[in-house]
């Protein structure tokens, strides 16, 4: 030690003779000499260093102290170097155990062996083997040895020398194991699962193809880097803990945790961590990773797509439940409900509608809604379809409706478009009361009046519209039914008929007819054959007070015969009978009278024909045709291959 | 106010006053060798106000306890990125003052250093970091990028003042023998020697500036190059040693940019230039403080030879090349 500091600064010393030296040969500047003397110290310090190193290390190691101390140091540091060797000892004894099955460590002296670990690999103890020759254990000795086992049958073994001390292991069973080693290596090699093996210090110390695949890394680029590569900076912690657990408790499973593979992307995976130990000493661990993004994603998408389905059952129920609600309601209600396809086909049918119209629901459903409607408005169903594909979105009138038996039903409608084009919903109301009625009557007439007219037509047709509202038809005079067209209770006046010619007796037969709702035309042109005028007249006044007390129906006298100023007597008793006035635009009014005049010469005009007599265009005449067709006055029919038109008995009568 | 009071341990308020105290005196001691190290280094260019900053430290060291140590410790952590990022404001970005040829030349005699160094380091089986200090120090421009490239890849405190201390021998052995050798007539061409081999500006000045101020203002100019190195090696350095991928330190960042503005500046950020040295002075003698005498020396003569080697390497290599050097 002294022998290398005198060389230091013998070293030193020349280093600062030469620098001085050429310092004085160059006259440089005095300065030079302080840089020649920080050289000199620094080369010192670090050589100093070098040389005081192991000195310094020992008196680290032993500090400074007393004797006594000293002593208590190097025993201490005994005991640990003899702890130390201990544990080496058992070390070794648990790797010879270890390796027992397929490696056997012995010593040999002069050809005696004369130490032996293990010797369980040829099934020999220990102490069988002590003392023995070499030629009694092996048949041959050397590099590839063949040895005799206990049990008498010969062993392959592989030999490897170090000086006297032998170590030979079984070249089947070594050869086994690289097999089985090859084997698993492959498997982990090939696992699709991203197998890391990491140090103690989490280092990446292996890293397989599975690994490579997942996190795009290939071997060589991470290992011997920090496994933090892979880990985001909120995960690191939770790493940490996992491989303080994995110490612990030998391992520890991870169901989610994330990752960052080469590209930056964040991937999910399930992660087993296990420490790798031997001896009871942790060496390293082995992370198993298995990519879940697929079925993280998968299974969120299965989680919102179960939300969003009980969500839609949910609002399925609430439908179902208001919808059953509503049937209930639709069933029950005091309103006739039906609904009516674009075709015009009826498809629903509710109770009240069945107590209504006198059609069973199973009866009614599929058929025309044509059905409930009177002749005189068979087109209903067409101009309430059209006028809702037009855009309007309720129709609400007052309109007739046929029983099943053939009674009218004065009804209320609404009616409401189901969905745009296919059909619509009727909710019908029966209306009762004289205005209603006599809204809907054709004529001007009311319960309890008397009313005269001359023309025949006229008097029948008004029995006709008030027995369709469930007034009974009764005809006192000399008519046929031919006459009538329709069905009527006929009363024959004649001495050998129903009831006498005499003005005392029809007042009886009017003011005894049952009920309350008669439609009674009173032909007396067959009375003033045989009765004077004055006699009838006061009969018409006595018929006409009775039926206004008692309400009992409509009269309608009828005469042709009479002359004017019994004519206009009567009128200041019963007014004329008149149809209710159509208010129609004038233009369309005038399309009515051509078309009815050209009727009454007994022919049907075509649109061609209105086009030309008014000089309108198509579009003009078809809008005021279909106008007119709407409100019942006009009727367009096909007649072989052309269309021609025909005034209606409303529009004939309001024309007449 | 009296509850709030009382529930702070009374021990603990006072080992708090105390720190603050401590931390309040160490950052005026170490600035007042901040700016004593500036002045020597004004004084004698020889030696960077790193190294002397470094020197007196260590010396105050000596005499300052374990707790002003510690103190010091925490200090270093918050004082070492902003030096070095302001410290780019001594670093010249300009383009280079020199012809085609002698930068081929230059750049030919630093990688010899740096592989000569780091390659003789690692034959000593001195530690990669150490080795890398090293190689920066000598190649590019010695204590000052020692200090820069210190806190990105995180050497010990031994191995950075042992390598800051080398590398100033080295350098001072260099000049002195270029000096003599000139004067001698043995070497020609000092500027490109002094410019491309000698560690750091001060070492230049006093190995040039007897022989007249072109000569000098030669050699600053190939040493220039060699300065602006430092941000390059920086950023590099950076995506090596970082734990994250294409990560680069904010303080790296900083000191390019600073290093930017000052070259764009100019003359005008002197002061800046000024103020930073103080600074990083200050905290290159906040860690000598924490650095014991004898661990330094412990790191034994083996740097000293890698830098040696790398120095003598290098100046072989100007002798092989010298005749093509205009």
């Amino acid at each position: 030690m002294i022998g290398r500091l005198t060389g230091i600064a013998l070293l030193i010393s020349a280093i600062t003779a030469v620098l001085s030296y050429l310092i004085s040969v160059s006259s440089l500047p005095p300065v030079f000499y302080l840089y020649a003397l920080v050289i000199a110290a620094g080369i010192g310090l670090f050589s100093f260093g070098s040389i005081m190193r192991p000195i310094l290390e020992l008196k680290d190691l032993v500090g400074a102290g007393t004797v006594q101390e000293l002593e208590a140091t190097v025993r201490r540091t005994l005991e640990e170097s003899s702890a130390r060797l201990r544990e080496l000892e058992n070390r070794y004894e648990s790797l010879l155990k270890a390796t027992s099955s397929f490696a056997w460590v012995f010593e040999v002296e002069d050809g005696i062996i004369v130490n032996s670990s293990s010797a369980g690999l040829l099934g020999y103890e220990d102490f069988e083997v002590v003392g023995k020759r070499v030629e009694e254990i092996f048949e041959v000795f050397g590099r590839e040895a063949v040895a005799r086992k206990k049990d008498g049958s010969l062993a392959r073994l592989e030999v490897s020398s170090f000086g006297n001390v032998y170590v030979a292991r079984d070249e089947e069973e070594k050869r086994k194991l690289e097999k089985e080693l090859a084997f698993l290596r492959a498997v982990v090699e090939h696992s699709v699962d991203a197998i890391v093996v990491t140090d103690i210090d989490s280092r990446i110390v292996a890293w397989n193809k599975g690994a490579e695949t997942l996190l795009g890394y290939r071997a060589e680029e991470v290992i011997g880097k920090p496994l933090s590569v892979i880990l985001p900076e909120e995960e690191r912690e939770r790493c940490r803990e996992n491989f303080r657990r994995a110490v612990t408790e030998g391992f520890v499973k991870e169901v989610e945790s994330s990752r960052i593979t080469k590209d930056g992307r964040r991937i999910i995976v399930e992660q087993t961590l296990t420490s790798i130990s031997v001896d009871g000493d942790i060496v390293g661990f082995v992370a198993i990773m298995r990519d879940i993004t697929k079925r993280k994603e998968t299974e969120e998408e299965l989680r919102r797509i179960c939300v969003e389905l009980e969500r839609r059952t949910r609002e399925l129920s609430e439908y179902q439940r208001e919808l059953e609600h509503l049937a209930k309601i639709v069933e029950t209600s005091n309103d006739a409900i039906y609904s009516v396809n674009a075709s015009g086909i009826i498809t629903a049918w509710n109770k009240t509608a069945e107590k209504l119209f006198g059609w069973r629901k199973e009866e009614i459903i599929g058929r025309s809604a044509s059905i409930l409607l009177p002749e005189e408005i068979k087109n209903e169903t067409e101009i309430v379809l059209r006028r809702l594909r037009e855009g309007e979105k309720e129709l609400r009138f007052e309109t007739r409706r046929l029983h099943k038996n053939g009674k009218v039903v004065p009804v209320e409608v609404t009616i409401s478009p189901i969905e745009p084009s296919s059909g619509f919903s009727v909710i019908a109301r029966v209306v009762e009361g004289e205005d209603f009625e006599r809204r809907l009557f054709r004529f001007n007439v009311e319960r309890g009046r008397t009313y005269f007219t001359r023309s025949l037509d006229v008097a029948v047709e008004v029995l006709r519209d008030l027995s369709q509202f469930g007034y009974r038809a009764v005809v006192v005079g000399r008519r046929y039914p031919e006459e009538l067209g329709f069905d009527a209770d006929i009363y024959w006046v004649s001495e050998r008929g129903d009831v006498n010619p005499d003005v005392s007796d029809i007042y009886e037969l009017l003011i005894k007819l049952p009920g309350w709702k008669n439609a009674v035309l009173l032909d007396i042109d067959c009375l003033l054959s045989s009765c004077r005028f004055e006699d009838v007249y006061t009969m018409l006044q006595k018929v006409k007070d009775a039926f206004f007390i008692l309400k009992k129906g409509v009269v309608v006298v009828h005469s042709a015969s009479i002359g004017e100023e019994e004519e206009k007597l009567i009128k200041i008793e019963c007014p004329e009978v008149t149809a209710k006035e159509l208010k129609l635009p004038p233009e369309e009014l005038e399309v009515l009278r051509i078309v009815y005049e050209k009727n009454r010469m007994g022919s049907r005009p075509s649109i061609k024909d209105v086009m030309s007599e008014l000089g309108i265009t198509r579009n003009t005449a078809k809008k005021r045709i279909n106008s007119l067709a709407s409100r019942g006055l006009l009727r367009v029919i096909k007649d072989g291959r052309a269309k021609v038109l025909e005034v209606s008995e409303e529009a004939r009568l309001m024309l007449r | 106010m009296w509850e709030s009071i009382r529930l702070i341990d009374p021990g603990r308020l006072r080992t708090l006053v105390n720190q603050r105290q401590i931390e309040f005196v160490t950052l005026l001691t170490v600035l007042t060798i901040g700016v004593v190290s500036f002045v020597i280094s004004r004084a004698n260019p020889a030696f960077s106000p790193l190294f002397n900053a470094l020197i007196l430290g260590i010396v105050l060291g000596y005499f300052v306890e374990q707790e002003t140590k510690e103190v010091a410790k925490r200090l270093i952590g918050v004082m070492l990125p902003i030096s070095v990022a302001l410290y780019g404001f001594n670093m010249s970005m300009e383009p280079p003052k020199i012809t085609g040829k002698i930068l081929a030349a230059e750049l030919l005699v630093v990688f010899t250093i740096f592989c000569s160094v780091y390659s003789a380091s690692r034959f000593l089986r001195l530690g990669q970091k150490m080795s890398v200090l090293l190689s920066c120090g000598a190649g590019i421009c010695g204590v000052s990028a020692i200090a820069i490239v210190a806190p990105i890849i995180k050497p010990r405190r031994e191995e950075f003042s042992a390598a800051i201390i080398v590398i100033t021998v080295v350098g001072l052995t260099a000049a002195l023998i270029y000096t003599s050798m000139f004067k001698l007539g043995i070497v020609e061409k000092l500027a490109f020697l002094a410019g491309s081999t000698l560690p750091h500006t001060g070492l230049v000045k006093i190995a040039t500036s007897p022989f007249g101020a072109e000569v000098e203002s030669t050699a600053m100019a190939i040493k220039a190059v060699r300065i602006a190195m430092i941000a390059v090696v920086a950023l590099i350095l950076s995506l090596f040693y970082t734990e994250k991928k294409f990560y680069v330190p904010w303080f790296v960042m900083a000191f390019v940019a600073t290093a930017l503005i000052g070259s764009y500046l100019g003359e005008v950020a002197s002061p800046l230039k000024n103020l930073s040295t103080i600074l990083f002075a200050s905290t290159l003698a906040l860690i000598g403080t924490t650095v014991e005498v004898d661990e330094i020396y412990r790191v034994g003569a083996r740097p000293l030879v890698a830098a040696y080697v790398g120095w003598l390497v290098s100046f072989a290599v100007f002798i092989a090349i010298q005749g093509e050097v205009p």
